[in-house]
């Protein structure tokens, strides 16, 4: 009985959504990749500017059998970037891997670029299906402000598209504002801050509409390594959490 | 001089940019994988080539575990090779080589196009022990030269293990194994060649005996083959043939190359009438095993900019005489890489007619035609020490539902300085109707994965005053969760 919960659970989420927001900054965040610095969520957004190595762990709903494990890796040449990644969602009766492939190109402020997603869905290994799916995303920053379009698994159920904008509220505070549209599912409003105690302690919060969801995290950064753990609530079920190691160069 | 030699040994470039870097642009793995253990094998001679001693053990625990040793001593004019794997039953390849003239013990050879022995690139020669589970060419062999003149005699006689079906043979499998029956060959062969600056023209007689008969139609025991073959070399084209006799047929593998400037291309063509492939030749065909056959093959390669090349080659294969089948089975294939000092990105995409592959596997069904392959592959080195790669592929069948699709990615993270090289990797890939065969750095020269896995790898490598120490970890993460330790020892001197 529990089994077939869970798998419920699984299935009702939007799949690729569901890979999409797996990371620890996302989850943190609520999706809300403006205000970003992690690896890991250049599989939400096709135009994130950073290099390093995330290694995430995610257990969606704190549902016990279900356990989502990524690995995310960026690298740059001069404005160009390069990302890759992969996020395996493993359950005893079901097993999913998405892994992505990144390249977007910054040009004086403004940036734009394109993901390409091979899901691979299975269920006890004897019923499997792959889908492609893809996402370009377009962002300009102006001295402290920035905005954020991005399409998301063009051509999939999942579709979904935002805009989103990001200023600070002081020297040591982000924040965001987006817009999410989705053809199958309502349409949502989140919110995000990111705050920076010291060199070390890093705060983050946010809040979605529709349905209502918390998220928060906080990141310790020594030099370039840095480990991020979140938390996002749920309405109906109990709240997922994440935890991420990344290193930067 | 031997340090720098040592260095470049211990640390050389992983195998999954060996794989991608092939000048081979349209090879299929499925046709050509029973010759990966063999290739893999002279390697790892290459590798021990550079040392009057040397030995590398290899120890390979899994459920199936087994000890695969090689062993080179070189003494002024006596070379010693051999290979031994130890499973349940101990299987062996070793030769003595005298005077780089003579050699006793198993032995391959390389002549002409490939119809009788190896494909050979130059003029014919005798080659390394293969994998100590192959069968060889097992006895005596001489390489003769006079003048302008030589000479290959080879004498072979070994028993082989085969299956019989109502006490003929109807399988004759390339590796050893254990089979309940066993039949005696023997082989003879001389080739006569005369070579001059930039050409050699020869001649060979050839011929096989088994003591069984063959189940299969058209299969003899005793099989007598004459070839002649010639290789020249005229400035930026290089022509090559060969031709053979048997049963009063002849066949034909032709072959023009072409380097001018940024600008390489290789035109080969193939006629292989009704044909008994000898027990040691190189597989008739790019894109078959059988005989009846002709073949034409296109690769051409361009230096577009100095770090961006392009390469792109088709071949087509079809039945001779059969009005059923497609007039034309083809492949084709498109790779453009770039590489710096720093970076190395690479991307392929394949194109085969499925039919050529639902000869290999019978799952393939015969409904829709094409079979795409697309390949990336990169790697950046980070820093002084770190590196990062990944490689991947996706094999897509046309079909309304994609069961017969296949995917495989593997990302590797590395550090190296001068005593170390570390990596480690994951690997996942999901094929759930058919087995993907992926090139690896095992001794078999691949690996054959099907169904949805993931598995983590680990690997350390540490240079030894005298040699290489390598610890290789394999962990998969579903069930069966089968696991692996490679430990491999060079001892060089």
């Amino acid at each position: 009985m529990k089994r077939a919960l869970l798998l419920i659970v699984l299935m009702s989420v939007p799949l690729l959504a569901f890979c999409f927001s797996s990371s620890a900054s996302a989850t943190a965040l609520s999706g809300l990749s403006i205000i970003s610095d992690s690896v890991a969520d250049y599989a939400i957004s096709p135009v994130m500017q950073v290099s390093g190595l995330c290694f995430s762990y995610h257990r969606p709903f704190a549902a016990a059998g279900i356990n989502v494990f990524s690995v995310h890796n960026a690298i740059s040449r001069g404005d160009l970037h390069l990302a890759l990644g992969n996020t395996y969602l493993h359950h005893q009766d079901y097993a999913s891997h998405n892994p992505y492939l990144n390249l977007n190109y910054c040009y004086e402020g403004l940036s734009f670029g394109a993901t390409g997603h091979l899901l691979y869905d299975a269920i006890q290994d004897s019923d499997a299906e792959y889908c492609f799916s893809y996402d370009l995303g377009l962002r300009y920053e102006y001295k402290h402000l920035a905005a954020e379009l991005k399409m998301l698994s063009i051509d999939q159920d999942e579709q979904e598209g935002s805009l989103s904008v990001m200023g600070f509220l002081s020297p040591d505070i982000r924040a965001a504002l987006g817009y999410f549209h989705s053809m199958n599912y309502q349409d949502k409003i989140r919110v995000g801050i990111d705050t920076k105690l010291n060199q070390y302690l890093s705060l983050y919060g946010s809040w979605q509409s529709e349905d209502s969801r918390f998220g928060a995290g906080f990141k310790v950064s020594v030099d370039s390594w840095s480990l991020l753990y979140a938390i996002r609530t749920h309405p109906k079920l109990d709240a997922s959490h994440a935890i991420a190691l990344e290193v930067f160069w | 001089m031997k340090l720098p030699i040592l260095l470049l040994l211990c640390f050389s470039i992983s195998p999954i940019y060996a794989q991608d870097t092939a000048p081979d642009i349209i090879s299929l793995p499925e046709l050509l994988y029973l010759d990966g253990a063999d290739l893999a094998t002279e390697d790892i001679y290459q590798s021990l080539l550079p040392f009057d001693m040397a030995a590398k053990i290899s120890v390979y625990q899994r459920d199936d575990s087994y000890l695969l040793s090689h062993l080179r001593l070189e003494q002024r004019n006596i070379a010693i090779r051999g290979g031994i794997k130890s499973k349940e039953e101990i299987y062996g390849n070793l030769q003595a080589k005298f005077y780089n003239r003579i050699i006793i013990g198993n032995f391959r050879s390389e002549l002409g196009e490939g119809l009788v022995f190896a494909r050979a690139s130059s003029a014919p020669r005798l080659l390394n022990p293969p994998h100590p589970q192959s069968y060889s060419p097992q006895g005596l062999a001489l390489n003769l030269t006079y003048k302008n003149w030589s000479m290959l005699v080879i004498a072979s006689g070994l028993q082989r293990a085969v299956k019989l079906t109502d006490g003929k043979i109807s399988v004759m499998p390339k590796s050893k194994r254990e089979y309940l029956s066993s039949s005696k060959e023997e082989i003879g062969s001389v080739a006569l060649w005369y070579a001059s600056d930039g050409y050699h023209l020869g001649a060979l007689l050839y011929q096989q005996r088994y003591d069984r008969g063959f189940a299969k139609a058209g299969q003899d025991s005793l099989l007598q083959v004459c070839s002649f073959f010639g290789q020249a070399s005229l400035g930026e084209h290089q022509l090559s043939m060969e031709s053979a006799l048997q049963k009063g047929r002849a066949s034909l593998k032709t072959e023009w190359q072409m380097q001018s400037g940024i600008f390489w291309q290789r035109w080969r063509y193939g006629y292989i009438d009704k044909y008994q492939s000898p027990a040691y030749a190189a597989q008739p065909f790019r894109l078959s095993k059988l005989d009846e056959r002709e073949e034409i093959s296109a690769e051409a390669s361009i230096q577009l900019f100095p770090h961006l090349k392009l390469d792109a080659g088709a071949v087509l294969c079809r039945r001779l005489g059969s009005l059923a089948d497609p007039d034309w089975l083809s492949h084709s294939s498109i790779r453009l890489c770039y590489r710096d000092r720093d970076s190395f990105l690479q991307g392929s995409l394949k194109l085969i007619d499925r039919q050529i592959l639902s000869a290999i596997d019978s799952s393939y069904v015969s409904s829709i035609p094409l079979h795409y392959r697309f390949q990336i592959g990169a790697s950046q080195q980070i820093k002084d020490a770190w590196e990062i790669a990944f490689s991947a592929r996706y094999h897509y069948q046309e079909k309304k539902a994609a069961f017969s699709s296949g995917s495989w990615w593997h990302h590797s993270f590395g550090y190296r300085n001068e005593l170390w090289h570390l990596k480690l990797a994951y690997t996942i890939w999901n094929s759930a109707n058919f087995s993907m065969i992926v090139p690896n750095d095992s001794d078999m020269g691949y690996e054959s994965l099907g169904r949805n896995a993931i598995r983590i790898e680990g690997k350390a490598a540490y240079k030894l005053p005298f040699g290489k120490c390598e610890l290789s970890l394999r962990q998969g993460l579903k069930e069966p969760y089968a696991s692996s330790i490679d430990l491999q020892l060079s001892l060089l001197k």
